[in-house]
């Protein structure tokens, strides 16, 4: 028999309106957008669009990538020396310079997995521009493609050095953190390490990162899957996304079975 | 709400939180988290803190509930 003093219907409800609503106005958004795109002529648009990134594969791709592990070094060198004196001249004791450390390593260590996934995606940008035709005057030199292709090799080597120093300064500050960043295991050993406190916080940056990869690939889907009705990339940028967004739900699922059950510890 | 008074004893102790927390077995900035009231420990983590400073767990963290903090 339905109880309507139920709390959990009742908290149903009280939320089913706001979702109502922006269910209804994304849709009608989405609606506005498409037959907004239709009038515009976005296939000229499309035709553009490839056209320029076809000129970034070739000619702005290759430069970037040659320049990146510069720019990598220049940002994350000045920052990691900065903490490295700070340490030299820590009593221990200070809370404020401790902070003040673990906040510059933690900067530098973002902007070398940035430089990383930049990497890649320069290097992936400059692969798709090297199935030119032959005789298209779009079609780069060799000495850039092979430039860029360099310039991907050191920017990894780069990101690896910088990222066994940043881990190794953290050490110095936390002796009882384990883990070299060669080791394949790494993560697990460092995670081991780990106290209840430090576990916890990773526990909620992970739980935060995991509600943003959630959000950031229905918004891909979004624009890769709808825009394939003007644009010439196909169903694969949707599948990708739709993969990456399994694989997140799947592990996440299993894990909050996996710790749900009895005896169950990370 | 928790309340603590690890900074009192550590500084009876004479360590800092590095020492504490190579006693406790913990990291320095969980006692520093513990000691801003950022963080709650766990019972053992308690218990293990109080037997360092020689005193009970209630000498050291204090349950207020919400009333108590109204009136004060």
């Amino acid at each position: 028999m339905k109880n309507n003093n139920d709390p959990i219907r009742q908290e149903n409800k009280r939320a089913l309106p706001k979702f109502v609503l922006i269910s209804v106005g994304g849709m009608i958004l989405g609606a506005v957008l498409g037959v907004a795109l239709v009038f515009l002529n976005v296939e000229n648009f499309a035709d553009t669009l490839d056209s320029a990134g076809r000129l970034f594969a070739v000619h702005g791709a290759p430069w970037l990538l040659m320049a990146l592990p510069l720019v990598e070094l220049a940002l994350c060198l000045p920052i990691y020396f900065s903490a490295k004196k700070q340490f030299a001249r820590w009593d221990g004791e200070d809370e404020n310079a401790s902070n003040e450390m673990e906040t510059k390593l933690s900067v530098c260590l973002w902007i070398t997995s940035m430089a990383t996934i930049l990497d890649f995606f320069l290097a992936a940008a400059q692969f798709s521009g090297f199935i030119e035709m032959e005789g298209n005057p779009m079609r780069g030199s060799p000495i850039n493609f092979f430039g860029g292709l360099g310039g991907f090799l050191v920017t990894l080597y780069v990101s690896a050095v910088l990222q066994q120093k940043l881990v190794d300064a953290t050490k110095r500050m936390n002796p009882e953190k384990h883990g070299s960043v060669y080791d394949t295991k790494f993560h697990k050993k460092w995670m081991e390490s780990c106290d209840e406190a430090e576990r916890a916080v990773i526990g909620q940056c992970a739980f935060k990162a995991y509600q943003a990869m959630s959000m950031s690939c229905l918004i891909l889907w979004a624009v890769l899957g709808l825009g394939g009705m003007f644009f010439s990339w196909g169903f694969m940028p949707a599948m990708t996304v739709c993969i990456i967004w399994g694989v997140g739900q799947t592990v996440y699922s299993y894990w909050c079975l996996k710790l749900g059950k009895p005896g169950g510890k990370m | 709400m928790l309340r603590n008074r690890l900074k009192e004893r550590r500084a009876a102790l004479g360590v800092n939180q590095q020492e504490l927390g190579r006693m406790a077995g913990v990291s320095r900035q969980t006692i520093s988290l513990i000691e801003r009231g950022d963080y709650s420990p766990s019972v053992t983590l308690a218990l293990t803190l109080a037997k360092i400073c020689g005193v009970t767990v209630e000498d050291i963290f204090i349950l207020e509930e919400e009333n108590d903090e109204k009136q004060q």
